[in-house]
């Protein structure tokens, strides 16, 4: 071991003759502990909403939607050869399933109560390979023919709809040109047979589903054409790199390419701003603790000036006296560093097996605060912690090495 | 035979905000042979320390040479100035200056430890040291657990721990009673003759600077042999 280290660990884990710096060092490592595990804790609760949320979400979204590019030449906004698509995709390995899907706004009435809704038209034996619709129905069934819809449970609560109630769907192919042509727009009246629950308010209130044949109907969308191709993948986290395939497989000015991620991207961009600004705010806490171990080391610097003296006198170098009281403030800081991650662990931990801090079953879809931990954070975490304690150790290090030895050792 | 120290027209001045400038000495040249054990004395504030403190290399002469052991201390940059105090110049000052945190065995061996050696070959060493200082079943205890008598001859024997060209010993036995004063001394002048060392050694105790082979005294900016 180099003797710099040496120095500093011995420096570091002493009793001092002035216990007032011992407290102020005991304090920042503690401090620094505090800090991490707080840092852990926050940032594991925020990866278990984030996995609630993203669960949530990726149950009812495909892995992969393939749409036609809005920004085509095309009139119509559809994919126009689905069965061509479909033997291109179906060569990838990763796709599990795909099924065509035809989906646009539409109007519905239950009474004279009107909802504009995002009218899914998916055949009956497709939508489990695709969607996590059927897990989802709360009361009912799941039966998509030419007479039945599938409505979320916030629209049937606020259309006040049952099983077995009818609903008048109206296309809205035609409707801009009402006002000066006559123009009758397609509407059809459908059944409701099941009614799905998501958890998403989103998705609940604003989503209905029937059958292919009933939506291309209701859309003027001809055979072997729909509004996208959706794909499940055998593993979700595949889903960039088969983008990227699809990419460079298709050509890209007429179809459009989503994700998962893609397709709420503003909100997974804002769970990830706000597990940024915890980061901040809570390496803060750590900042304070560093500016403590600053405080130690400089007056530890200050009383030890004889003792550097004495080492530059028997052939110590500036940078290794630099060296001793940089690596003093770094043991210091990589201990608190160390204890707060294995706090930080055991409280995850322990909300993990044992749901100590549990949440309001009737505000919340699930019943304890979810936390799940990963490794990255506790790199993120000690690379920063580690840092700001390096910033405070540079400065009073380097006033070390400045010491005169000639005035240090001078017997007063 | 060779000098192992020469001193040419050594000044040294600081500046002052008083007065503007404070001259200490100007103009001191000697010479030392190897072996050879000099006595420096002087009042209270003539400039032994800083004397010491330029042949050790810890202080920069405003003017003049210092060549020690051949070498022009003068042509070494920092690095290689650290390195030639830790082989050529062994310290000896009026305070031990043990480091609190280190037993006694750990002192001893601290230049050999900064030289880069590690501590379990240099322990070998530092335990004969000790052995002739009188103290080897003391090597566990830290300073603290030292009389002062015993942790300057842990920092006597620190001094010889490379084996150096020179030995700098500035008021060694000025924290030291009367009969402690002369053990160590003794002591000091036993090893030196045993090692073939040379020593310098600031005192202003006239009767102990009599043991030594050469006297010189420093006053008023000069120096004197008598």
């Amino acid at each position: 071991m180099r003797y710099e280290l040496f120095l500093a660990k011995r420096y570091a884990l002493s009793r001092r003759s002035q216990s007032f710096i011992t407290i102020i060092s005991i304090l920042s490592a503690l401090g620094i502990t505090v800090g991490v595990a707080a840092l852990i804790c926050v940032l594991s609760v925020f990866n278990g909403f984030s996995g609630v949320v993203t669960g949530i979400l990726v149950n009812f979204d495909p892995h992969i939607r393939i749409s036609a590019n809005i920004s085509s030449d095309s009139a119509t906004k559809v994919i126009s050869n689905i069965p061509e698509l479909t033997k291109q995709v179906v060569r990838l390995t990763e796709v599990k399933s795909m099924a065509p899907v035809l989906k646009q706004k539409a109007v519905l009435v239950h009474y004279t109560l009107p909802r504009v809704v995002m009218l899914t038209g998916i055949d009956q034996h497709d939508v489990k390979k695709v969607s996590g619709l059927g897990e989802s129905i709360q009361s009912g069934k799941l039966i998509l023919d030419d007479s039945s819809i599938i409505i979320g449970q916030l629209l049937a609560d606020n259309l006040a709809i049952v099983i077995g109630d009818t609903l008048q769907v109206f296309s809205p192919i035609g409707m801009e040109r009402i006002l000066t042509e006559p123009v009758t727009p397609k509407t059809r009246i459908l059944i409701v047979r099941g009614i799905f629950a998501a958890n998403n308010r989103d998705y609940d209130g604003t989503n209905a589903y029937t059958s292919n044949s009933v939506a291309r109907d209701l859309f003027d969308i001809p055979e072997g054409s729909a509004t996208t191709l959706e794909l499940r993948l055998n593993s979700i986290n595949d889903a960039p790199e088969v983008k990227q395939q699809l990419a460079s497989m298709l050509d890209t000015s007429k179809y459009h390419i989503d994700t998962w991620y893609d397709l709420h991207t503003d909100l997974y961009n804002v769970m990830e701003m706000e597990r940024w600004i915890a980061y901040v705010i809570l390496i803060l806490i750590v900042a304070v603790a560093s500016f403590s171990i600053f405080s130690a080391l400089t007056l530890t610097v200050f009383e030890k000036r004889r003792d550097i003296g004495l080492l530059v006198a028997l052939g110590a170098e500036k940078k290794n006296i630099q060296k001793i009281y940089l690596y003093q403030g770094l043991l210091t800081g990589l201990l608190g560093t160390i204890a707060g991650c294995i706090l930080g662990f055991a409280v995850v931990w322990a909300q993990k097996e044992f749901g100590f801090f549990t949440l309001d079953t009737s505000v919340y879809i699930i019943p304890a605060l979810p936390v799940e931990l990963r490794w990255m954070d506790f790199v993120a975490v000690s690379i920063g912690a580690m840092l700001l304690v390096a910033f405070a150790s540079f400065m009073p290090s380097r006033r070390a090495a400045m010491t005169r030895p000639a005035e240090a050792l001078r017997w007063e | 035979m060779e000098n192992i120290l020469e001193v040419q027209s050594l000044g040294k001045r600081y500046a002052s905000s008083g007065t503007g400038v404070v001259e200490v000495f100007h103009d001191i040249s000697f010479e030392v042979k190897p072996g050879e054990i000099v006595a420096l004395t002087g009042p209270s504030g003539s400039g032994k320390s800083t004397l010491l403190n330029l042949i050790g290399t810890l202080d920069i002469p405003t003017s003049g040479e210092i060549t020690i052991d051949g070498e022009d201390t003068s042509t070494l940059n920092s690095s290689e100035l650290a390195s030639f105090r830790n082989k050529k110049i062994g310290f000896i000052f009026q305070f031990h200056h043990l480091l609190p945190e280190f037993t006694a065995l750990e002192n001893i061996g601290m230049p050999a430890l900064i030289a880069g050696k590690k501590l379990d070959s240099a322990s070998k060493r530092a335990e004969e040291l000790l052995n002739e200082v009188g103290l080897l079943d003391r090597r566990s205890h830290r300073p603290a657990e030292l009389s002062g008598g015993e942790a300057q001859r842990v920092a006597v024997a620190r001094a010889f721990m490379m084996q150096p060209a020179l030995v700098l010993a500035d008021e060694p036995t000025g924290n030291l009673d009367n009969q402690n004063s002369d053990k160590l001394f003794d002591l000091m002048l036993s090893l030196a003759a045993k090692f073939n060392q040379t020593f310098i050694i600031a005192t202003h105790n006239t009767d102990l600077a009599q043991k030594a082979q050469r006297r010189f005294h420093l006053e008023k900016g000069e120096l004197k042999e008598y």
